[in-house]
C-alpha cells in the first residue's frame, strides 16, 4: 500500500511557509517604506505597482503587512516563550511533588483558565495601561496556566507508570528522572500545546491592537492595520482583507501543523465497501445450525496488498444446542471470527467465504456474510446474541439497566404494554438468578458488581431466546468464584433452552468444563479441531500440545539449585501499610484504608518465595516496601540483606518507550558513573544473558514484543547486580507460551547468579510450579 | 448537599474577584481625588475631598463600604460621563446580553446537527469537507469575520447598514435583526470548534464496548448514535460548551466594536482608554460573575448527565 499522505502536514507547511517567507523577506527588503505616507497614492486598489493596494495615508500595504506580521508573530513567540518556560517548570514540579502547593496552584490555574484569555488580557491592560510590552506580558503570564496544566496532567500520568519507579530503582536522582526520563516523553504534547498557545496569542494580540489597546501607532501590526482599515471599508475594502487574510493563513497553517504533530490520524476517506457477490451457498446438511466455510477476514495494514489477514480460511459447523469452544492466544483471530458471524467487524474490514445460519428450525439457511445491514439487524439480538468480556464497559454507563434491556424489544419492533414488557425483563433477570429485579432494573451499571453486570448481559442476550449465543471470554474479567457461577449459569441456560453456544476463551480449563467440541486457533488459522476429550487427551498438533503443556505447566522447582549455606536474607515482621487520610487526629493507626495487615515472612538465600493473592490485596505495596520505594504509612519492619532489584508486571509501562535497550541497560551504570566503554561491554553481555541477539541493543522499546520487553526488564533489574529480585506478576501480562519461556529464563538466571526471588502472583499455577516456600496475602 | 457547597464556592469566587478588582482599580491606580480634581488642585481641596470620599480609611473598611454599595447596585460615578455607573450599565447590558444569547443559540443550532452528521458518516465526503471548513473558520478571528460580513453582507449585498445599530431599549425586534450579523461573526468560529469537538467526542464513543453491545442487540447505527452515544458524548461536550459560552462573551466585546453595538464591550474599551476606573471595574466584575455563573450551570448540568457523578 502506498504510504498514507498526511494532508495536514503538507498544507500546514505550505501555509506557515508562505507567511514565514513574507516576514523573512520583510526583514531585509520591502518594496516601499512601510511608514512612508504619500497623499498622491491614497486608497489605491491592488495593482502591479502596489500588489496589495495602499491605505488611506498612501502607504504600500504589502510592505506594511510584511512589517505588521513580524510584530504580531514576535508577540506570539514571546508569549509562547514566557508561558512555555515557566509553565513547563511549574507543571513538572507540581505534578511530580504534589501536595498542598500543587493543590493551591492548580486551584489558581483553574480559576484563570475559566476566563477567556482576551478578557484577562483586557483586565491586565486596563490595570497597567495599554502598549505592546504589557500585551506580551499579559498574554505570556496568562499562558503559563494552560501549559502548566497540560504538563502536570501528563507528569501525573507518567509518574504512575512503572518506568519512573524503575528509573528510581536504577538509582536516578529526582532531577534526572524529571528531565531525562519524563520530559522527553512530553515533547509531543508540549509542542502541540505551544502551537495552540501561539495561535491564541496571535489572535489575542490582533484583537487587542484592533481595540487600540495593544501596539500603538505608527507601528504596524496586523490587528492595528485592521483597526485603521475599519474607517474605510467602503473606499478600500482590500485594506482590511489583506492583514486579516495573513492572520487566517498563519493561524490555519500552525493549527494544521500541530494537528499533524499531535499524531492524530487525519480524517481519511472511508474505504469503499466492496460488495461481496452472494455466492450460491453450497448445500448445508439438515441438522446443521451454523456452517462457516473458508472464512477470511482482512483488515487494512502494511504489506504488499495493503491488508492483513486476521482470519485465514476458517471453517466449522455447529449443531443446534451444541457448545463449541474456540481456544487460542490473544491475536489468534478467535474474537474476529465471532464478530464476523454477527457482522460486527470494524468498518474497514473485508471478508471472504461464507457463513450460513439457519434462523428457524427447518428453514433454509441464510448467508450472513453478504447479507445487508437491515437483514443482519433482524438476526442480531433475536437469532444470534453475544456476551462480551468486560461487563463494565459493555453496558452504557449513563442509562439504567431497564432502558438498556428495553432497547432489545424496540430494536426488533416488539410492541407491548409497559407492564407486559417489564414483566418479561423481570422473568429474564430471574432466569439468571438475579432476584431483586426491582432494584436491578432501576440501577445504573456502575452500581452493580462485576458478576451482576455479566448476569445482566446474559439476561439481555437471552431475552429473545436466540438460537446461538456467542460468549467472548465471558469470565475472564471476573474473580474465580464468580467465574464458576457464570459458567454454571451458561451451562444451565444452554440445557434448558437448547441454545447453541460458541465459547471463546484463552483458558483451557473453562473450555474443558463446558464444551463438547473445541477449535484451536493460532494466527488466524484453525490448527486443530475435534471433540473436547480427544483434544485434551490426545492432541495431534505441536501448538495444541504446547498450549496444554503451558496450562498444565512444568514443575520448575525441579530445575532449581539451592546454595549450601542459606542465611536469612529477607524478612518482614508484622508489616502494616495504610493509605488515605487519618480518620481521627492523634490516633496513629486509624487511616481510611489498610492494605497489609501484619504481614510476616522469612526468606532464605536461594529461595523462590511465592506470595499469592488476588488483585488489590497489597501485593504490590509489599514489593514497594521491600524496595524502599515510597508508599503509604508503614508500621512494622521489613528488612533486606543485600541489594534488591525489581521486575514489574506490565512490560509496556515499566520501560520508557522512547529509549533504546542499550540506553536502559546502561542507565544504572551511568548513575554509578561507570566509564562508557565498560558500560557498552556490560550491556552487550547482559543482552546475551537474557537471550536476545546483539542487534537488539539499538532497538527502541516500542519496537519490541511483550515477551522481549519482559526479558529486557529482567536484564535492567540485573544490571545493578542485585542479590534479591522481586518479581511483581512477571508473566501475567503475557500469553501462556511466552510465560513458559520467561519462567524458564528466570530459573536459569536464578541458578547462574545465585539469586533469591520473591515472586508475587495471583496465579496459583505459577506459584505452585515456581516456588520453594510462600504465603498468601488476602484482604 | 453538593449543590449547596458549589453555591457557596461560587459566592466565594465572586467575592474574591470583587476584592481583586477593588485592589486593582481603587487602590493601585492611586488617588481618585487627584484624578477628579486634576493636577493643579490645592492641597487643602484635595484633603477635603479625600476625607469626603473616605480615601483616608484603611483598605478593608473602604472595601466593605464599596461592597455594601455594589450589592445595592451602586458602583460609583463615571469620571468621564459624569453619570452613575449603574445607569450606564443598564443602557448597555441588554444589548450585550442579547448579542451573547443570540450567538450562543446560533452556535448550538449550527453545531449539533453538523457534528452529529459528520460523526455518523465519518470519513465520508460531507465529513471531510466540513473538517476543512471547520479548520478554516477556527482560524478566523471573530472581528475579522465581522469586517468581512460588513463588507459582503452589508456593503455589497446591502442586507444591513454597518454601524447603524439599534438599541434593545428602543426597539427589541429591530435590535435583534441587526444583532444577527454580529452574532454570526461571533458564532461561526465557535460553532466550528463545537462541531469538531462534538464530532470527535462521538467518534471516541464509537469504539467503546457498549456500542458493540447495542449493535449486537440489533440496533441500527443511527439509532445507536442518537440514543446511546450522544448521551455519553454530551458529558465532555457540556464542559466544552461552558468554555464556549465564556468565549462568546469575550468575542462580543471585540465584535461590538466592529458593528458599533452600544454594549458593555464598547463601553469597557472606551473606559480603559479614558482611565475611567469605576466603569472598568464594574464591567469586569459583571463579566467575571457571568463566567462564574456559567461554570456553575455547566457543573449542575454535568451532574444531571453523568449518573456516576450524581451519586458520588
Amino acid at each position: 500500500m502506498k504510504k498514507k499522505r498526511n494532508n495536514n502536514l503538507i498544507w500546514g507547511c505550505f501555509f506557515t511557509g508562505a507567511v514565514l517567507l513574507l516576514v523573512l523577506v520583510g526583514l531585509v527588503y520591502t518594496p516601499y517604506d512601510p511608514d512612508g505616507m504619500d497623499a498622491a497614492s491614497k486608497n489605491l486598489a491592488p495593482s502591479l505597482s502596489h500588489w496589495f493596494g495602499t491605505d488611506n495615508y498612501g502607504r504600500d500595504l504589502l510592505s506594511r503587512v510584511m512589517v505588521g506580521a513580524r510584530t504580531t508573530f514576535v508577540v506570539g513567540l514571546l508569549t509562547v516563550a514566557i508561558g512555555g518556560f515557566f509553565g513547563t517548570l511549574v507543571g513538572l514540579l507540581t505534578g511530580y511533588f504534589g501536595g498542598w502547593i500543587d493543590e493551591l496552584i492548580m486551584r489558581l490555574n483553574d480559576g484563570i483558565l475559566a476566563f477567556p484569555s482576551i478578557l484577562l488580557a483586557l483586565a491586565f491592560v486596563g490595570m497597567f495601561g495599554s502598549g505592546e510590552k504589557n500585551v506580551v506580558l499579559a498574554l505570556g503570564i496568562l499562558f503559563i496556566p494552560s501549559i502548566a496544566r497540560v504538563v502536570r496532567g501528563e507528569v501525573l500520568r507518567q509518574r504512575e507508570l512503572d518506568y519512573v519507579t524503575n528509573a528510581r530503582l536504577m538509582g536516578a536522582s529526582t532531577p534526572r528522572i524529571l528531565f531525562v526520563h519524563i520530559l522527553p516523553n512530553l515533547r509531543r504534547t508540549l509542542l502541540v500545546t505551544m502551537a495552540i498557545g501561539f495561535n491564541n496569542a496571535v489572535l489575542a494580540e490582533a484583537g487587542l491592537s484592533f481595540l487600540g489597546l495593544g501596539v500603538q501607532p505608527p507601528k504596524a501590526s496586523l490587528g492595528r492595520m485592521l483597526q485603521e482599515a475599519q474607517s474605510c471599508l467602503r473606499l478600500a475594502p482590500w485594506y482590511a482583507i489583506v492583514p486579516g487574510a495573513v492572520i487566517v493563513i498563519a493561524v490555519l497553517g500552525v493549527a494544521l501543523l500541530s494537528e499533524a504533530f499531535s499524531g492524530q490520524e487525519p480524517t481519511a476517506a472511508r474505504p469503499r465497501r466492496r460488495k461481496q457477490a452472494a455466492a450460491e451457498p453450497p448445500e448445508t446438511p439438515k441438522d446443521v445450525l451454523l456452517q462457516v466455510r473458508e472464512l477470511r477476514v482482512f483488515l487494512p495494514g502494511e504489506g504488499r496488498s495493503g491488508e492483513k489477514e486476521i482470519v485465514r480460511k476458517v471453517g466449522f459447523s455447529m449443531k443446534p444446542g451444541e457448545i463449541l469452544g474456540i481456544v487460542g492466544e490473544s491475536g489468534s483471530g478467535k474474537s474476529m471470527t465471532a464478530k464476523a458471524i454477527l457482522g460486527l467487524l470494524p468498518e474497514a474490514a473485508r471478508t471472504e467465504g461464507s457463513v450460513c445460519f439457519r434462523t428457524e428450525e427447518g428453514a433454509e439457511p441464510a448467508e450472513l456474510l453478504s447479507a445487508g445491514e437491515g437483514a443482519m439487524r433482524t438476526v442480531r439480538g433475536a437469532k444470534i446474541a453475544m456476551v462480551f468480556q468486560e461487563p463494565m464497559t459493555s453496558l452504557n454507563p449513563v442509562k439504567r439497566i431497564e432502558a438498556q434491556m428495553l432497547e432489545v424489544f424496540r430494536a426488533h419492533r416488539i410492541a407491548g404494554s409497559r407492564d407486559e414488557l417489564r414483566g418479561r425483563l423481570e422473568d429474564a433477570l430471574r432466569e439468571v438468578e438475579l432476584d431483586d429485579t426491582e432494584t436491578i432494573l432501576r440501577s445504573y451499571p456502575h452500581e452493580l458488581s462485576g458478576g451482576m453486570r455479566q448476569r445482566v448481559m446474559i439476561a439481555m442476550a437471552m431475552l429473545l431466546q436466540p438460537r446461538l449465543l456467542l460468549a467472548d471470554e465471558p469470565t475472564t474479567a471476573l474473580d474465580a468464584q464468580t467465574q464458576e457461577e457464570i459458567l454454571t449459569l451458561l451451562q444451565r441456560l444452554q440445557k434448558e433452552h437448547g441454545t447453541a453456544v460458541i465459547l471463546i476463551s484463552h483458558d483451557l480449563s473453562v473450555i474443558r468444563r463446558l464444551c463438547s467440541r473445541v477449535l484451536v486457533m493460532e494466527q488466524g488459522r484453525i490448527v486443530e479441531q475435534g471433540s473436547c476429550e480427544r483434544i485434551f487427551t490426545a492432541p495431534k498438533e505441536e501448538f495444541t500440545r504446547r498450549l496444554l503443556q503451558a496450562a498444565e505447566g512444568e514443575d520448575f522447582t525441579k530445575r532449581l539449585e539451592l546454595p549450601k549455606e542459606r542465611p536469612v536474607v529477607l524478612t518482614a515482621n508484622r508489616l502494616h501499610v495504610y493509605f488515605g487520610k487519618r480518620k481521627r487526629p492523634f490516633r496513629p493507626l486509624a487511616y481510611e484504608k489498610e492494605v497489609l495487615h501484619g504481614f510476616s515472612m522469612t526468606v532464605r538465600k536461594g529461595d523462590i518465595y511465592g506470595i499469592l493473592g488476588r488483585s488489590g490485596t497489597g501485593k504490590s505495596t509489599l514489593a514497594r516496601c521491600l524496595c524502599g520505594l515510597p508508599t503509604g504509612k508503614v508500621a512494622g519492619q521489613a528488612h533486606a540483606e543485600g541489594r534488591v532489584g525489581m521486575v514489574f508486571q506490565d512490560p509496556y509501562s515499566s520501560l520508557n518507550p522512547q529509549k533504546t535497550v542499550r540506553w536502559l541497560f546502561e542507565e544504572p551504570l551511568r548513575n554509578r558513573r561507570v566509564p562508557k566503554a565498560e558500560r557498552r561491554k556490560e550491556a552487550l553481555a547482559m543482552l546475551a544473558e537474557i537471550g536476545l541477539p546483539e542487534d537488539y541493543a539499538g532497538r527502541r522499546i516500542n519496537e519490541l514484543s511483550g515477551g522481549e520487553r519482559q526479558r529486557v526488564a529482567i536484564g535492567i533489574a540485573l544490571m545493578s547486580r542485585p542479590e534479591i529480585l522481586i518479581l511483581d506478576e512477571p508473566v501475567s501480562a503475557l500469553d501462556v507460551t511466552v510465560q513458559e519461556q520467561i519462567l524458564s529464563l528466570l530459573i536459569k538466571l536464578h541458578n547462574l547468579w545465585d539469586l533469591t526471588y520473591l515472586l508475587i502472583s495471583h496465579d496459583e499455577g505459577v506459584i505452585r510450579r515456581m516456588t520453594t516456600d510462600g504465603s498468601r496475602v488476602d484482604a | 448537599m453538593g449543590i449547596v457547597r458549589k453555591l457557596f464556592a461560587m459566592i466565594g469566587t465572586v467575592l474574591l474577584l470583587s476584592f481583586l478588582t477593588f485592589l486593582a482599580f481603587q487602590v493601585i491606580p492611586g488617588d481618585a481625588a487627584q484624578v477628579q480634581l486634576g493636577t493643579n488642585a490645592t492641597p487643602e481641596a484635595l484633603e477635603a475631598l479625600r476625607a469626603e470620599m473616605g480615601l483616608d480609611d484603611p483598605v478593608p473598611i473602604r472595601y466593605a463600604r464599596w461592597l455594601a454599595n455594589a450589592v445595592q447596585g451602586d458602583f460609583g460615578t463615571s469620571s468621564r460621563y459624569r453619570l452613575p455607573v449603574s445607569e450606564l450599565l443598564s443602557q448597555m447590558l441588554p444589548n450585550t446580553l442579547a448579542l451573547a444569547v443570540l450567538s450562543l443559540f446560533l452556535v448550538l443550532a449550527l453545531a449539533f446537527p453538523l457534528g452529529i452528521v459528520c460523526a455518523r458518516f465519518e470519513g465520508g465526503l460531507f465529513d471531510r469537507f466540513f473538517t476543512w471548513v471547520n479548520q478554516t473558520f477556527m482560524a478566523i478571528p471573530s472581528f475579522f469575520l465581522g469586517i468581512l460580513i460588513s463588507i459582503f453582507l452589508g456593503i455589497v449585498l446591502r442586507l444591513f447598514v454597518p454601524g447603524r445599530a439599534v438599541s434593545w431599549n428602543e426597539d427589541a425586534a429591530e435590535c435583534l435583526r441587526y444583532l444577527f450579523f454580529p452574532a454570526l461573526a461571533i458564532a461561526l468560529p465557535k460553532a466550528a470548534m463545537t462541531v469538531r469537538f462534538l464530532r470527535n467526542a462521538l467518534i471516541t464513543e464509537k469504539h467503546k464496548d457498549y456500542v458493540r453491545t447495542a449493535r449486537s442487540k440489533g440496533m441500527s447505527r443511527t439509532g445507536v448514535l442518537l440514543t446511546q452515544m450522544l448521551g455519553n458524548a454530551l458529558i465532555p461536550v457540556v464542559t466544552f460548551l461552558g468554555v464556549i459560552a465564556a468565549e462568546v462573551l469575550a468575542g462580543s466585546i471585540v465584535v461590538e466594536q466592529v458593528f458599533g453595538v452600544n454594549g458593555l464591550g464598547r463601553l469597557l474599551v472606551a473606559s480603559i482608554a479614558n482611565r475611567d476606573y469605576n466603569v472598568v471595574q464594574a464591567i469586569i466584575l459583571y463579566i467575571g460573575t457571568a463566567v462564574v455563573v456559567v461554570n456553575l450551570l455547566v457543573d449542575l448540568l454535568y451532574r444531571r448527565l453523568d449518573p456516576r457523578v450524581r451519586r458520588a
